[in-house]
């Protein structure tokens, strides 16, 4: 019976050792680590209070040097014009046909100077027809007869090689004249040159072009 | 003998202050930056060739803008948008207001999508010419080819 009951406590004691044994290990493993996580995540928590804004610097020059190089501005051109008043908007009277020049735009895209039919590619020169009506006293008169559905980009294309060419005739002038380029010229050499190329734009609609 | 030796000194620049200067030069450009006008961006100007380049708009001008959305025409005059039917009534109504504030209106602008018909553009002058506005700036971007 002795015997038996010493067996039963040795069994009991060495049951409670197992447990502890068991029990201790992970007890204590999770204790370690629950301190190295407290001790990591206050260590790391400290490191993130302090950001280094030292390449702020650089990331924000880069991006203005990147926009300052990338940037192009839609530059814009003008044609002034200069339109008469109401009341003398009407033309009176016959032109004298060596002083007009007739240009028709018909709603193709088509340009006819004079006798001469254009495509629409606008590889033309009005330099000639410029320098024929100039030849002439005033008034000189550059006639744009249009179809109601021409397309205004024709139409700016028009005026800005008329003008484009008129430069053109004015610097042979000076050539011609005082042997210099226009752009050296004395303002009243300048405006004697200018008076002789002056012209007038008349423009007409017409329906059946 | 020995000699003694210079030290080295370490010049440090404090930076510190280096990105604020650039973030105030960035937030500078960006408020005085001034976009493109939303009318433009509409329309599809004409290219041509180059004669002057755009002078600054002023006090006594007006800004008109035609074009289209699909097949609907529009006039816009000073961001009054209307459509094209309304152009006369809309221009007069502009000119109207801008002589109540004592602005007399010299000069049109005249931003143009490239496809627009003649006709139209040729009534927008004559009630121009009516309200005697006889100076005319055709806007175009330059021809790539010239």
């Amino acid at each position: 019976m002795r015997k038996q009951a010493k067996g039963h406590a040795q069994n009991n004691s060495s049951i409670i050792a197992d447990c502890i044994n068991t029990l201790a290990l992970p007890t204590t493993l999770s204790f370690f680590f629950y301190i190295l996580f407290i001790k990591f995540s206050m260590k790391r928590r400290r490191i993130s209070h302090d950001t280094d804004t030292g390449m702020f610097a650089d990331i924000s020059f880069l991006l203005l040097i990147f926009f300052m190089v990338v940037t192009t501005f839609n530059k814009a051109y003008e044609v002034q014009m200069s339109l008469p008043p109401l009341s003398k908007s009407k033309s009176s009277g016959k032109l004298n046909k060596q002083r007009v020049l007739n240009i028709f735009l018909n709603d193709r895209g088509q340009v006819l100077v004079e006798d001469q039919l254009y495509d629409n590619d606008f590889a033309y020169s009005l330099v000639a027809e410029i320098e024929r009506i100039s030849s002439h006293a005033k008034p000189r008169i550059v006639k744009i007869n249009m179809h109601p559905n021409t397309d205004y980009r024709n139409y700016i294309m028009l005026l800005t090689r008329l003008k484009q060419d008129k430069e053109l005739v004015m610097g042979n002038l000076a050539e011609e004249m005082f042997n210099k380029e226009f752009n050296t010229l004395h303002i009243k050499q300048k405006r004697l040159i200018a008076k002789k190329t002056k012209y007038s734009v008349i423009e007409n609609e017409i329906a059946t072009l | 003998m020995k000699m003694p030796r210079k030290e080295k000194r370490k010049i440090k620049i404090n930076t510190t202050a280096l990105p604020d200067i650039i973030f105030m030069l960035l937030f500078f450009f960006m408020m005085t930056t001034v976009m493109q006008n939303q009318n433009i961006q509409e329309l599809s100007l004409p290219e041509a060739y180059n004669i002057n380049s755009k002078s600054k708009a002023t006090a006594g001008d007006i800004e008109i803008y035609l074009g289209h959305v699909g097949s609907d025409d529009f006039i816009t005059v000073n961001n009054e948008k209307a459509n094209f039917g309304e152009y006369k009534a809309l221009l007069r109504q502009e000119i109207n207001t801008n002589r109540s504030r004592g602005i007399y209106i010299e000069q049109a602008i005249l931003y143009i999508d490239g496809n627009m018909p003649m006709s139209f553009v040729n009534q927008v002058k004559k009630e121009l010419q009516v309200q005697n506005i006889l100076k005319v700036n055709y806007i175009h971007r330059l021809d790539t080819e010239s």
